[in-house]
């Protein structure tokens, strides 16, 4: 027990500290799947409740990981997974916290036990990010990796928007349909998120740029820029012709999820693994 | 000479007999009932309350053996509906099972939407109007005001009139589904009878402060719009301006439906994009149906909206169940009680 205790105080990473904090936010999941039912005598955020749980497990484990070996969790697939997760998680709370707008807890927290389940296989190695030297790498990681966890945000987001959209328009009202939020304020945030995740890849893009300038031009990774510049600029696209009032309702909620497609490659494309 | 109370007969043609377009068949227009009740006094029908909502085409009647006949023959007249098609949707219930056909009729047991209020209202304005014309007697007199009391007892006993099953709580619980808040959306309700009222009511009740009250009779609009501190307009220049609302309710007894195919494709068009909710409760239609309807464009009619609210009954089907035990032996004592009042044989 006590050599239990030792390892999970040296590495609080590790797949059994994992898998239980998954485990908590699949019965989040679950959880607000049953509450939804008539027929449960459960508080409807029960479920929600269980998800802020989750996440401050979470946070609590990435920050004692980064506390103890001072590095930031971005340098193994595992450790990305893990942070977007986090990500995730937190923009939904941070939503239904400040602009009253709650995605699908069920969505969310069954979205963040997968990356941790996943991660927790994979293996989240003792690899510290060498950033000596390059000051600007660690801004520009951080702002990806936020800018993914937007995109996923707003991929779920627009998932949301079809699903609510093909209820209405089939006069399916029940079911998991009726647990789904109301389309305007969908349509409003899934623009604000979109805006948000450009600017927030254009950062990154822009720092990372200007770190590469400053060195050998032959470190770029070509396939990774250029999975990452398609996603910008079909994030940018979009974002326009929402502006412009070419793109709206269902048209720019399915035009989001295309631009989902070549931000999950550069997301690949940027993990250790596939270097 | 004694009347024989087993003559009391209910012909009843419902949304259980008779689907949406079918019913449109069967609608009373102004100045039926007028007609329903002379050619009833004509057959010489003893009393005859006539039933006519949107839902339902019902008549009860006390009278000789051929009552069911003069009941038919008179609604015929009434409506103006085909013979055959009528025949075929319209259900004779004799005796006790007419009483407790009412019972339930006025409990809202036989609504579209279980447990729904605003029937018994609708029965109230019927026994009154053919009490006023001097067509109820001591046999209908008595059973109506039991049936009064029953779904009163039945509401207020049962769990079958909680949650939502009001068509315009409904359709604001749709308008609360495509826009999250009613405070920013600009409504538009055509139609001031009283499932526009009911509307109105819900819409402001739950936060709408832009609602516009259209209909043919500018008084009428004028009138309700005021009494919710909304605005009014003639029947021309909202559908002139449909385009500017966020959710039009058509709730108006109509011939044709106000905006046809084309023009529901133009009125999408000029929303460019922006969604729009169409709740179409008139019967017949205030709004053509369209197979698919244009983008960002949601349109629901009364069945829908009866969907709607009937699922959201499935938990109370027992408490349903537990309130027709319960009016069945009412209306078991109701139809003893008239069968032995000496007013009924006399």
């Amino acid at each position: 027990m006590s050599h239990l205790a030792a390892n999970l105080v040296a590495h609080p990473l590790t797949r059994e500290c994992l898998l239980g904090c998954a485990a908590v936010f699949l019965a989040a999941a679950v959880l607000d799947r049953w509450a939804a039912k008539d027929t449960a005598r459960l508080s409807p955020v029960s479920g929600l409740w269980l998800l802020r749980l989750g996440w401050v497990l979470l946070t609590i484990m990435l920050a004692y990981q980064g506390l103890r070996h001072h590095t930031l969790p971005i340098a193994t697939p595992a450790e990305v997974l893990l942070s977007i997760a986090w990500g995730l998680s937190g923009l939904s709370l941070f939503l239904d916290l400040t602009f009253n707008h709650r995605l699908p807890t069920w969505a969310i927290a069954g979205t963040t036990a997968g990356c941790l389940t996943v991660a927790a296989f994979l293996g989240v190695a003792m690899q510290p990010l060498d950033t000596t030297g390059k000051p600007l790498i660690v801004m520009h990681v951080g702002a990806a990796v936020l800018a993914y966890c937007v995109l996923g945000a707003q991929a779920l987001n627009s998932a949301a928007y079809l699903l609510q959209h093909r209820a209405l328009a089939r006069q399916k009202f029940g079911g998991i349909y009726a647990l789904l939020p109301a389309l305007v304020p969908l349509d409003r945030i899934g623009t604000q998120l979109l805006g948000a995740a450009v600017w927030l890849l254009g950062l990154s893009l822009v720092i990372g740029a200007t770190d590469w300038a400053q060195r050998d031009l032959a470190l770029v990774a070509a396939p990774k820029l250029s999975a990452a510049l398609l996603t910008w600029l079909a994030g940018l696209f979009v974002l326009v012709q929402r502006r412009r009032q070419y793109f709206h309702g269902a048209t720019f909620a399915r035009a989001s999820l295309f631009v989902a497609v070549p931000a999950l490659l550069a997301l690949w494309l940027s993990l250790p693994a596939s270097r | 000479m004694s009347l024989p109370v087993r003559n009391l007969v209910a012909l009843s043609a419902t949304h259980r007999t008779a689907g949406l377009d079918e019913r449109a068949a069967f609608t009373v227009p102004a100045g039926g009932a007028e007609i329903f009740y002379a050619a009833a006094r004509e057959a010489g029908l003893a009393e005859a309350v006539l039933l006519a909502t949107c839902n339902r085409l019902e008549a009860y009647a006390v009278g000789d053996e051929a009552a069911a006949l003069h009941v038919r023959a008179a609604l015929l007249k009434a409506t103006g509906a085909p013979a055959l098609a009528l025949d075929h949707h319209l259900r004779p219930v004799p005796g006790l099972q007419a009483v407790e056909h009412l019972f339930g009729v006025v409990s809202g047991l036989e609504s579209q939407m279980v447990g729904e209020v605003e029937i018994a209202g609708q029965v109230k304005e019927a026994y009154a109007d053919a009490l006023a014309r001097g067509m109820t007697g001591p046999v209908l007199n008595r059973i109506f005001q039991r049936a009064f009391q029953a779904g009163a007892w039945a509401r207020t006993n049962t769990g079958i009139s909680q949650g939502q099953v009001s068509l315009g709580n409904v359709a604001v619980e749709l308008a609360l589904r495509v826009f999250g808040s009613l405070t920013e959306a600009r409504v538009l309700v055509l139609g001031t009878g009283e499932v526009g009222r009911q509307v109105v009511q819900a819409l402001v009740s739950r936060g709408a402060n832009q609602v516009s009250v259209a209909s043919r009779t500018f008084e009428n609009a004028r009138v309700l719009a005021e009494e919710f501190a909304g605005s009014s307009l003639s029947l021309a220049d909202a559908l002139r301006q449909a385009h500017a609302h966020d959710v039009i309710i058509g709730c108006a007894s109509v011939e044709r439906a106000f905006l046809d195919g084309a023009a529901l494709v133009d009125l999408a068009a000029r929303r460019a994009g922006r969604p729009l909710l169409l709740v179409d409760l008139g019967v017949p239609r205030n709004f053509a149906a369209l197979s698919t309807p244009p983008e960002g464009t949601y349109l629901c009619d009364l069945d829908d909206l009866a969907r709607v609210s009937n699922a959201n009954l499935q938990a109370r089907l027992a408490e349903v169940k537990r309130a027709r035990v319960a009016l069945a032996e009412k209306a078991a004592r109701a139809w003893g009680a008239a069968n032995h009042s000496p007013s009924a044989e006399a």
